[in-house]
């Protein structure tokens, strides 16, 4: 990027070419009011707050919209603009219900902060009390049209990172308001994903989310702390503000990022709301089918006599949860697998992240990684839903579908056993009538792109034995052939028969889906660090429910539910063991031991996220009282049964993101050798 | 091909379809076939004259005579006198209003004498839906030059040298903005012409599109050629249906001839044209704003740079021109940039087409060459003020424009002096307004218009007009302070500056140049809660006069809110707290007794 | 040095900005040896005395109001618009979003704590509601503004030391809040 030079109120700054003014100025520590604007967002210059003179142009330019050039001459902060902003200020003022003693965002409000600022102490222009609409028909977004300045940065938020495009305007001028799906109330739209960007971005009070409405402003936040939400693969960034001690509001980090900051309807209320759950809060021992509290001592007791038991009779296991850090979950397997050597470690979920691995392995095998960052959807112009339903696995991977297909203009396939979860985005549906037919059609369809032109024969063979129009196929065929960078999308129930993923691998690599992390194949993998799981704790092979067993330790966040399969197993074990921060059902209620543990909010590590890196978790608030951090416990464990914890290697999930060998020489492999 | 022994050319354009010259053209129709002289007079259908006050208007050749508020009724003698034996009809005929003289042909009528008209060159002589006839007229001979003779650099550069002007208000040098596009990057380029005229009043575009569409076509094909785009948007309101109707047969009939299309006349040049409809926004005669109404978006200004020559339609290299812009096009290029240098002045040059409405006694369209002055419009053409009253101002540009008055009536029209004086060209609107005009309200009936048409986007235009409007309310209903004078102003500065396009940018002009010129006005209405003109209502009282007063009570009787009292012996008298100032008693007082001030 | 006379009223107002002034605790002696409260809602007068500085607490919303802000400024040499209501018109103004007989409604007849089968909206020997709530400086020329909810009583304080020095003052932003 080539450097320009540019003089802003008499200070030289530097910049690069394609920057805007604004941008420049913000690099060089200069200040230019703005209310419209947000980085990441496109701008629009509708605010006028950054308009700017420039010399030798006789048009006032807002810096935000306007190219810096090289040479320019700007001025920032005339006796004539501050003049314009007052006004245009008390024109905002005037113009709808901004009165603040009343509302909920006094304190946190762009508006009131820049009209002070600027040193409005009056307004000129006869207040018109206009009477809009004070839609509190969603249950957790409330939209005050009063308090609106019609920055559109809601509307440009929904539109460019959720892809919903639920918000626009509706009439003209003074008029003007926002509006849901062409006339709706947002809590009748039928696009909103509830994700509450739109909460976030808004500068003013006009649109609130009850949950956090007078919990506390921004500012009078004790601390605020960065960590990453625990609950989908995606391992968005949050951002948690505490106040005395509480949760008083949770946030997408920043706009600027693929995500957008946009969170999510599940992380967005979820984890501020889980904070409330009544907690376990010491260790308790079932009586019949009461709990009691005992001491440390006694519970650990307890769990030692039972463990030696079994373990001699080799009828002991330990389940723990994939929502785990990388350190909780090496912690786990260097105790029970390394020290204790038991052989029935894993993971709930674990015949999912099976399949997954095993219809990786033979790519792995070639040293190339089979999979890369989420975002990259962004730059794909063919996205391939493969059975994914990304609305419930992993909401923003949605929004990246979302924002591919209508704005980016990629085309979008649907290839699953149900309909398109994206309706009216959908280019071509192929619906197979059972799993077994999408694992035909995917394996079918990789046979015909990798090899060369397009064999009517097998077309038709491939048709005939899923039950998919030739039609459609052709379709596919050449949506896939036309796309530069095609992407495709994995649900987790694709893991039932791994030959399918290993199948769309070779679908990807056919359609020369290279990107420089990987294989474009995105594995919604169902739980925030099944990544790192992987590498840890998962076990080569199910043990769930081969033998009846005598001693089972689990350890769960109690965030999300536990699969079917894991519970049945732990129902039919004769002693339980749960490690959890929360009375989670029906889990909690399977226990002969009951133990605290510290909450996501109380805990730090790191999780290995399909965003292509691995994230670091901060502790929000340090746990209280009886509940300890995991590694104390555990010292403690070991200490009861007579082992040192031994050192946990560096957990290895960091190799999960290093790529050996050049996407580009990935082979097609043969179904042969994941069948056996 | 038959030769007919005279022509009779009936104008179809909406103003005279208004005032009934369908059936005026039916009604010649049959009377022609029931005379016999089908195959002796050709009756032809045309687009406007221009002259639409005096519609529906009729044109019979070769003698040029012009007939005007021809009824259908006047259909029979028209025929047997003029057509059978060749006598004018002289009741028929136009009459100046000062020395009420007949003017047999319409050229020498002052209207029509003293124009220049290139644009709307067509304009009444042809069928605008016969391609033949346009052709007929030397159409799309530049083009065909141009296209078989001609580089693209060249076309490009005759219309730099002719000094053509944006004529939708912007005056922005034609030939420059087409180059700019030309030397943009990419392959993909598009030309758009702008037909949404959204002032209130101006008919010049819905003129030239429903006499003329080939005009503008043929401009439009030079343009692409000489920029090198191959498709193109011609943005119509939707509320001109006969517009998009005739452009719709044009193109069909372009198509058909191979003027439209793949390929055209064998070269290597392509261009396809579309119409996209309005749907009723001002703002959409925006650029930007029509660009994303193209596009499907809400019709919105984006802010620029970046400029729609590098960055349009579709974030391709687009040229956007006014209707009236794309009708001169073929003109230069066929006679030449040197015959249009010679016509107007220095820095403008050409013509302009101006709508001439308001308190004049012939209403309708003149295009005359620029550095005209504006007494020569208003008197010469315009036929002076109606029912003799006084001049007071004319405003020009439509709501975006600027009032002039008295002193600058010897002013030539052209941009800079029109600029220097405070008003703008604007489109060509040319309201004249006499003695009976308030300007405050003048000012306030063009916000009214902007404030509502306003798309909301920035805060200058959307917060700033209607407290500007409020203001004008109150002093137009005689609740005005003298400090609401200072705010008006400071806010109309404000707008001015700050407003992201042309409609915020433009809005308050009528607002500074009535200030500037009539500040007396707004100060009378103010401190004095009087009207000067008269014509705020708000500020008019009614009085009976008690010495011509008869006590016949009729003023009494026909009063909605019965404010009046009085009976047979007492004269009466109007409670004026009461009074809601409709004049019904002073319409129906037999003696005059009733005044108003 | 003859103290300055201050009169100070609370028109249509909840009197906490009264209640900050008297947050300055102590100073509120040093400031009581060079000013001299004549006229305030909490001491016994009938008529408003000539004084320098008038503190108008509260918007207008009746007409008692406006002839008190009226009064005042008649009265008064300097007149000091005090708090989020004087300044803006405040919460008050909710009522302005519907209409005057719609807000008598409410309150007299419609809220559900009120037990008025009769539907008597008071209106005898009582100052008529304004069609609007106003701020002050609508009906009256203002001098100095001081917004808050309350204002912080530091910046009160502020407000009267600068007008003791014989300026006028402009709350800057740092001292500035709305609510």
């Amino acid at each position: 990027m080539k450097e320009i030079t540019l003089t802003i109120d008499g200070k030289i700054c530097k910049g690069s070419e394609g920057n805007t003014i604004l941008e420049v100025a913000r690099s060089n520590d200069i200040y230019i009011p703005t209310l419209c604007y947000l980085e990441g967002l496109t701008p629009i210059g509708s605010c006028r707050m950054c308009v700017v003179e420039v010399e030798r142009n006789p048009k006032m330019m807002t810096a935000c919209t306007t190219p810096a050039q090289e040479g320019m001459v700007v001025h920032t902060q005339t006796e004539k603009l501050r003049k314009y902003r007052r006004q245009m200020l008390e024109l905002i003022f005037a113009g709808r219900n901004h009165f603040c003693m009343y509302c909920s965002q006094s304190g946190d409000c762009e508006l009131q902060d820049m009209a002070i600022a600027h040193g409005m102490d009056s307004v000129r222009y006869p207040f018109l009390y206009a009477g809009f609409q004070n839609d509190a028909s969603h249950k957790d977004i409330q939209m005050d049209h009063n308090r609106c300045i019609l920055c559109l940065r809601c509307i440009r938020i929904c539109a460019e990172k959720t892809g919903a495009h639920t918000l626009d305007l509706q009439k003209r001028g003074w008029n003007a308001t926002i509006v849901s799906d062409l006339g709706r109330m947002l809590g009748e739209s039928d696009t909103c994903t509830s994700c509450g960007a739109c909460a976030q971005v808004c500068p003013t009070g006009t649109i609130t989310l009850r949950e956090f409405a007078y919990r506390g402003r921004r500012k009078d936040c004790d601390s605020v702390i960065e960590s990453v939400c625990p609950l989908c693969p995606v391992g968005c960034r949050i951002r948690v503000y505490v106040r005395t001690g509480s949760i008083a509001r949770v946030e997408g980090i920043s706009v600027t990022g693929p995500d957008g900051g946009q969170l999510c309807n599940k992380g967005r209320w979820t984890l501020p709301r889980s904070s409330e759950r009544e907690r376990i809060c010491s260790p308790m021992i079932r009586e019949g089918s009461h709990y009691r509290e005992a001491s440390w001592e006694e519970a650990m007791g307890l769990v030692a006599k039972e463990f030696g038991k079994a373990h001699k009779a080799d009828s002991d296991g330990a389940l723990v949860s994939s929502l785990c850090t990388d350190e909780e979950l090496a912690l786990f397997a260097s105790l029970f697998r390394d020290s204790l050597g038991m052989e029935r470690l894993d993971t709930f979920d674990g015949n999912v992240l099976r399949g997954f691995v095993k219809g990786f392995e033979p790519f792995r095998k070639q040293g190339i990684r089979p999979f890369t960052a989420a975002h990259n959807i962004l730059e794909s112009d063919c996205i391939v839903n493969l059975s994914a339903d990304p609305d419930e696995e992993a909401p923003v991977i949605a929004s990246y579908m979302r924002v591919a297909t209508l704005r980016g203009k990629a085309s979008l396939l649907n290839l699953s056993c149900k309909k398109s979860p994206f309706e009216d985005l959908t280019d071509i549906d192929a619906v197979t009538p059972s799993p077994a037919e999408n694992a035909l059609l995917i394996e079918g369809l990789a046979d015909i792109a990798g090899g060369s032109g397009t064999d009517q024969e097998k077309v038709s063979t491939v048709a005939t034995k899923t039950g998919v129009s030739e039609d459609k196929i052709y379709g596919i065929l050449d949506a896939l052939a036309k796309a530069r960078k095609p992407v495709f999308v994995l649900g987790g129930c694709l893991s039932d028969k791994p030959e399918a993923i290993t199948s769309a691998v070779n679908l990807a690599i056919a359609c020369r889906s290279f990107f420089a992390d990987g294989i474009g194949v995105i594995p919604l993998v169902v739980s925030s660090n099944s990544l790192g799981a992987i590498n840890t704790a998962l076990a080569k092979e199910s043990w769930l429910g081969k033998k009846k067993l005598d001693f089972l330790y689990v350890y769960s966040t109690g965030m999300v539910p536990e699969d079917e399969e894991s519970l049945s197993a732990i129902s039919g074990t004769r002693f339980v063991v749960v490690q959890s921060p929360f009375w989670a059902q029906p889990l909690v209620n399977l226990a002969d031991v009951l133990l605290p543990a510290p909450a996501w909010f109380e805990r730090g590590g790191h999780y290995c996220t399909i965003e292509g890196e691995r994230r670091h978790l901060n502790v929000v608030v340090p746990p209280k009282g009886e509940i300890r951090g995991l590694s104390s416990i555990l010292e403690d464990l070991s200490a009861n049964l007579g082992v040192k914890p031994g050192k946990p290697e560096e957990p290895p999930c960091g190799n999960l993101f290093i790529c050996e060998n050049p996407p580009a020489n990935a082979r097609m492999v043969s179904l042969k050798e994941v069948r056996d | 091909m038959s030769f007919y022994r005279a022509h009779v050319l009936v104008c179809k354009g909406t103003g005279c379809k208004a005032s009934g010259s369908f059936s005026v053209f039916e009604a010649f129709g049959e009377e022609i076939k029931r005379r016999g002289l089908e195959r002796e007079v050709a009756l032809v259908e045309t687009g406007c004259h221009g002259m639409c006050e005096m519609g529906p208007v009729v044109v019979v050749y070769p003698e040029g005579s012009l007939y005007c508020r021809v009824a259908a009724d006047d259909v029979p003698e028209i025929v047997e006198e003029h057509l059978y034996k060749g006598r004018l009809v002289q009741r028929l005929l136009y009459s100046t209003p000062d020395r009420d003289v007949k003017v047999p042909h319409y050229r020498d009528i002052p209207f029509y004498s003293k124009q220049h008209r290139i644009a709307l060159r067509n304009c009444g002589y042809i069928n605008p839906d016969k391609i033949e006839e346009y052709i007929a007229r030397n159409g799309y001979e530049g083009f065909a030059r141009a296209l078989t003779s001609m580089k693209p650099e060249d076309v490009l550069s005759e219309v730099k040298t002719s000094g053509l002007r944006g004529r939708g208000g912007g005056g922005f040098p034609t030939g420059l903005k087409w180059e700019f596009c030309r030397k943009a990057a990419g392959d993909k380029k598009y030309i758009i012409c702008n037909a949404d005229e959204g002032d209130p009043g101006a008919f010049m575009d819905r003129s030239i599109l429903e006499g003329d569409p080939h005009a503008v076509i043929e401009g439009m094909l030079l343009g692409a050629y000489a920029i090198g785009a191959d498709e193109g948007y011609i943005y119509c309101r939707a509320e001109y249906p006969l517009a998009i109707r005739r452009l719709g047969v044009a193109m069909a009939q372009c198509e058909k001839y191979g003027l439209l299309g793949e390929r055209i006349m064998d070269t290597d040049f392509s261009f396809t044209l579309h119409v996209k409809e309005g749907a009723g926004a001002f703002v959409c005669g925006e650029e930007t704003a029509l660009m994303a109404s193209i596009e499907g978006e809400r019709g919105m200004p984006r802010p620029r740079p970046p400029f729609p020559a590098n960055k349009g339609l579709w974030g391709k290299p687009s040229n956007i021109n006014n209707v009236e812009t794309w009708a001169n096009v073929p003109n230069i290029i066929r006679n030449g940039s040197e015959w249009f240098a010679s016509i107007g002045t220095e820095k403008s040059k050409g013509t302009k087409v101006f709508a001439l409405t308001g308190k004049v006694n012939n209403t309708g369209l003149v295009e005359v060459p620029m550095g005209t002055t504006i007494r020569e419009i208003v008197f010469e053409m315009g036929g002076g003020i109606l029912n003799d009253r006084k001049f007071k101002a004319v405003q020009i540009g439509g709501p975006s424009g600027g009032c002039l008055t008295e002193e600058h009536l010897d002013l030539p029209v052209d941009y800079e002096s029109l600029t220097a004086a405070g008003a703008i060209m604007g489109s060509g609107g040319l309201v004249v307004m006499d003695e009976d005009t308030c300007m405050v309200d003048v000012a306030k009936f063009f916000l009214e218009f902007t404030q509502r048409e306003s798309c909301g986007k920035c805060v200058p235009c959307r917060e700033g007009t209607k407290q500007m409007l409020l203001i004008l309310e109150k002093i137009t209903s005689g609740k005005g302070r003298m400090e609401d004078l200072q705010i008006l102003e400071e806010l109309a500065i404000m707008v001015k500056e700050m407003s992201l396009c042309g409609l915020g940018q433009t809005a308050p002009n009528p607002v500074l140049t009535t200030l500037r010129y009539f500040r007396d006005e707004y100060e009378a209405h103010i401190r004095d809660r009087k009207c000067p003109a008269r014509a705020c209502s708000a500020l008019m009282s009614y009085t009976i006069d008690i010495e011509k007063c008869k006590k016949c009570g009729l003023c009494a009787k026909n009063c909605p809110v019965k404010c009046i009292s009085g009976d047979r012996n007492t004269p009466y008298v109007i409670d004026q707290e009461k009074c809601i100032k409709c004049g019904t008693c002073l319409e129906v007082c037999p003696f005059q007794a009733v005044s108003k001030e | 040095m003859s103290k300055v006379k201050v009169a100070t009223v609370w028109l249509e107002a909840c009197a906490g900005c009264h209640m900050s002034f008297l947050d300055i605790d102590e100073k509120i002696v040093e400031l009581l040896e060079k000013i001299d409260i004549v006229y305030s809602p909490i001491v016994d007068g009938k008529k408003i005395p000539k004084a320098t500085v008038g503190v108008i607490d509260g918007a207008i919303g009746n007409e008692e109001e406006l002839h008190l802000a009226k009064e005042m400024r008649k009265q008064c040499d300097i007149i000091v618009a005090w708090g989020d209501c004087a300044v803006f018109g405040g919460i008050n103004c909710m009522r302005n979003f519907s209409d005057r007989q719609s807000a008598l409604e409410e309150a007299y007849v419609n809220s559900p704590s009120t037990v008025n089968p009769g539907r008597v909206i008071p209106h005898e020997d009582i100052p008529q509601l304004l069609p609007q709530a106003i701020p002050v400086d609508y009906e009256v020329k203002v001098d100095v503004y001081v917004p808050g909810c309350p204002p912080d009583s530091e910046t009160t304080l502020w407000v009267f030391q600068e007008l003791l020095e014989g300026r006028i003052p402009k709350v800057p932003s740092e001292k500035m809040r709305y609510d």
